[in-house]
Formats: C-alpha cells, structure tokens, sequence
C-alpha cells in the first residue's frame, strides 16, 4: 500500500519512490526542490537567460521521464540532475551553434552601461568569465560549483563523482589557475 | 582529539565557506591565519572576483510560475505518445490537478462565460496580448490542448497556435502597441517550443511540417521587424533566433564529431561536419532567402562558422540590397 508521502517534509527517497510510481505530486515537489540549484548551474554555462531555461526545463523533463532507472545508490538526485544538465549543455552546444557561451554574451552585457566605472566593471567581471573560460574544464567545473554556486564541498564531491578532500585540493589548483589566467592577460592588456 | 587540519587546502575551503556565510571578511580571515596569508589572500581575491562576475542564477518569476505545468503538460503528452509501453502512472495523477489548475480555471472560465453568453467567447478570439479578454483566449486554447489525448491531434493544434501567436504580433506591430509585442513574443517563443516537442511526439510528417511553418515564419517575423522601432527590433530577433533553432532542433540530430572530448569554451570546440542535418538546415534557409541550397552550405562553413543564425543574418542583409529589395544574391559565384 502506498504511504501518504506530505510533499514538502519528505525525503527525497520517498519523493522519487512515489514518482517512480507516477505521483505527480511527487514530480511537482522534486522540481520545485531542485530547479533553482540546476537552473543556476545552467545559467553559467549559457549566456542568455532563455537559453538557460529552455535547457533547465529540458533536464528535468529528461530526467522525469527516465526516473524509473534512477536507483539510490548512495547518490543523492540532485547529482543525477547535475549530470544530466551537464549532458544537457554540452549536446547545445554541439547541435545548436547559436548558443552562447556566457563569457561571450558578457562582452554585450543587456543593460547599457552609464558611467565609467560601470563600463570598467563590466569589462572586470567579462575578463574574469574569460580567464575562468581559458582553464581546463575540470578546474572550470569546480569553480563554477563551489565557488560561483556556493555549494558546499560536500555537495561538489558528490555530485563530481568525487571526495571532499580531492574536490578541496582541486579547488587550490583551479584558483591558483585561474589567479594565473587573470595575471597573464592583465600583463598582456 | 584529532588535531584540525591546517593544510592549504582545508584552510582555503573553510574560509571560502566563512566568506560565502558572511561570517568573516577578508582580513578578517587573513588575519586568523597568518602563516598562510600570504598563499590565502591572491586566491580569495581570485574566488571574489569570479563570484563577482557571475551573473544572476536565481530563475525569473514569470519562469518559475510557468515552466512547472510546462513541463507535466510536456511529460504527460510524451507518454501518452509512448503509449501503453510508457513508465507506469496512475490513470488521473493526484498531481495533475494542481499542476493543471490554470487550465481547470480556465474551464471553468468557460462554463461562467458559457452561461454570460457566447459574445464574450467570440469576442475573445481576436483579443491581443494586453487586452482583457486576451486571458480568456488563452485559457480556452489551454482547455482545448487538455482534452486533445491524440499526439497528432496535439501537434496540430500546437501549429495552429503558433500561427496565431505569429498574427498577434503582426497586429500589434500594424496597430503600433510596441508595449505589449515583448509579451507577445514570450507568447511566441513558448509556442514554438511546445510545438517542436509535440512534433516530435506526433511522428512521420511533424518535424517537416514545423520545418515549412517555421520557415514561413522567419519571412513573416522579418517583415514585422522592417516595420517596428529599435527596441523592439530585438525581441523580435530573439523570436526569428527561436525559429531558427527550432528548425535545427525538429531535425535529426547534428552529424557528429569524431572529437568526442570537445567541450563548449575550448578554444577548438567541435567544429561540425555536414551531413543530412546541415543540409535539410542549408535548404530551409535558401528557401526563405531564394538561394541555393549549396551557397548557404558554404557561407555556414565559411564566414559564419558553423552558425545558422549568421548565415541567415548573412542573407537576409544581402538580399536587401542597397535599395531594400530582394533581388537574389550571388555571394559564391
């Protein structure tokens, strides 16, 4: 018999068991958990905002429909959804030319810069998505999930397929990278 | 007790999380740690940097409000369109309801106006985006896509609204309501989403059926936005981009590359290689812009560089002319 599973306050087990059994509850509740964190993750890899959640809902609707062979394996779904938005992404990238990298859409920020300031601002945040552009894609991928998404290491480890201390020695590298990619461009400007 | 660790990499970690929290600033932090503030300090100014430059992640609101149902509309139809092999459910999810309440309003809309009489309903189907009765409109087109259970059927309909959402802006744009075209091309870019997924679903037929209409399209869209002040020039570019995409996307996929390992953001990322897609994609655009197939093949490859957006972009400034006219060009003789 099936347990009465009170969306909110449930675990995501439960959620995905009732799920897994067609709950459309069960559905409403995962995404509404989830969709920030993954949107977010998307929106870094793309540079226009409609992109983003084109694809984020696209992930979900991917993952929805193959919940059936989620298996809890000791890896929480918020992994599986990352690594299906992943997936996501980088098959954009490959079939739809039109889209945009995000350290490419910086370059031409929506909002007409007013004063000098801004302009020098605008072109700081744009250089420093275009060093972190110029890392390795693992050292990339650490950044934009622990740093730029605040996720607790614990969270990056799990959902890299990692542990926590090779995510925190990962992280020394990529900063260290990245520290290096400003300076070279900075010496070079 | 274990002593803490005092690695480098441990340090950093924490004093990232500290920042994130807003527990500590920076010579705060530093200062706890002065034996390694000197490594600390060049990687926590980088980390504030990069976190500086990200742009916003949080979903808009008018995003969150609407992609949930979107999205179970969308998962619903795919498995109805599986048919009887689909993922179990249950024949009236207990979800559905919440997830469907616009529509059920929607319907029940319909009774009350069924019962003020069938003037408002009428009235309802050449409303506008920003008028009253557009609500109603959209509410009836939802109730309509609800009972629809044939994948066929649905993709029909999809087709049909797309069109309409495409004279909506044509009728703005005549009647000058700039204001409200963004709200119509919202309108749009969702309809030709729904309809590239439920062409899918629909089989043999959908896909070139959404190919011709979206061509159609483009022609339509760049009419309109000859005719429209700047600002709004760019929504409706977005919305011809959408078009575009739609097209690449309703194709069979991409022919792929043989370096599997490339990643979007490299400086070598997978360049393509021509196949069936790229030439039914060739043949789209040449059609709309009366060229051959093979010169936007080479202008693809070419100056655009594997961009279907720039070669329409391309064509479309070439067969203006210097006079605005569309006599054929001959960029490849």
């Amino acid at each position: 018999m099936r347990r009465d599973v009170q969306p909110a306050s449930a675990s995501d087990g439960d959620l995905i068991s009732e799920a897994q059994a067609g709950n459309s509850e069960a559905f409403g509740e995962l995404y509404r958990r989830y969709l920030p964190q993954i949107y977010g993750y998307i929106r870094l890899r793309v540079g226009m905002e409609r992109d983003a959640e084109d694809l984020a809902e696209m992930v979900f609707l991917k993952s929805f429909e193959s919940i059936h062979r989620y298996e809890d394996r000791g890896v929480p779904f918020s992994a599986f959804l990352y690594k299906v938005a992943r997936h996501a992404v980088v098959d954009s990238y490959r079939s739809r030319q039109a889209l945009l990298p995000l350290e490419e859409a910086e370059k031409h920020p929506d909002e007409a810069p007013g004063t000098e300031s801004s302009v020098i601002e605008l072109e700081q945040k744009a250089e420093a998505l275009r060093a972190l552009s110029r890392l390795p894609e693992r050292y990339q991928e650490v950044i934009r999930l622990r740093v730029l998404m605040d996720l607790p290491t614990e969270a990056v480890a799990s959902w890299l397929g990692s542990t926590p201390t090779a995510v925190r020695v990962l992280l020394h590298r990529a900063l260290k990278a990245l520290r290096r990619s400003l300076e070279t461009r900075d010496v070079k400007a | 007790m274990s002593r803490p660790d005092r690695s480098i990499e441990y340090v950093l970690d924490r004093c990232l999380t500290r920042v994130e929290r807003g527990e500590a600033t920076l010579p705060q932090i530093l200062a706890e740690f002065p034996d390694l503030a000197d490594e600390l300090r060049p990687l926590l100014e980088t980390a504030l940097q990069a976190r500086r430059a990200r742009p916003s992640l949080v979903p808009r609101r008018d995003f969150l409000a609407s992609s949930e149902q979107r999205v179970f509309n969308l998962l619903q139809h795919r498995r109805r369109a599986r048919g009887p092999n689909a993922a179990p459910a249950r024949s009236r999810p207990l979800g559905l309801g919440l997830r469907l309440a616009p529509a059920l309003v929607a319907a029940v809309l319909v009774a009350a106006v069924g019962l003020g009489g069938l003037g408002i309903v009428n009235a309802s189907a050449q409303a506008l985006p920003g008028d009253g009765l557009y609500i109603v409109k959209r509410g009836l087109e939802e109730v309509q896509l609800a009972l629809t259970f044939d994948p066929e059927n649905e993709a029909e309909i999809l087709g049909g609204l797309v069109d309409e959402r495409l004279l909506e802006i044509q009728a703005l744009s005549s009647e000058g309501r700039i204001e409200d075209l963004e709200t119509a091309m919202q309108g749009y870019a969702v309809a030709v989403g729904r309809l590239a997924l439920a062409s899918h679903a629909a089989g043999a037929g959908g896909p070139q059926s959404v190919l011709d209409q979206m061509t159609r399209h483009i022609t339509v869209l760049e009419e309109v936005q000859a005719r429209v002040p700047e600002p709004a020039q760019e929504a409706i570019e977005r919305a011809i981009e959408r078009s575009i995409n739609t097209e690449a996307d309703v194709l069979p996929g991409p022919t792929p590359t043989a370096d599997q390992e490339c990643i979007p953001g490299n400086v070598n990322p997978c360049p393509p290689t021509i196949g069936e897609h790229e030439l039914r994609m060739a043949e789209q655009i040449a059609k709309i812009y009366g060229v051959t197939a093979e010169q936007t093949l080479l202008t693809y490859q070419g100056e655009c560089q594997f961009d279907w957006n720039c070669v329409r972009t391309y064509y479309r400034e070439l067969t203006k002319g210097p006079h605005g006219n569309k006599d054929k060009p001959n960029p490849h003789p």
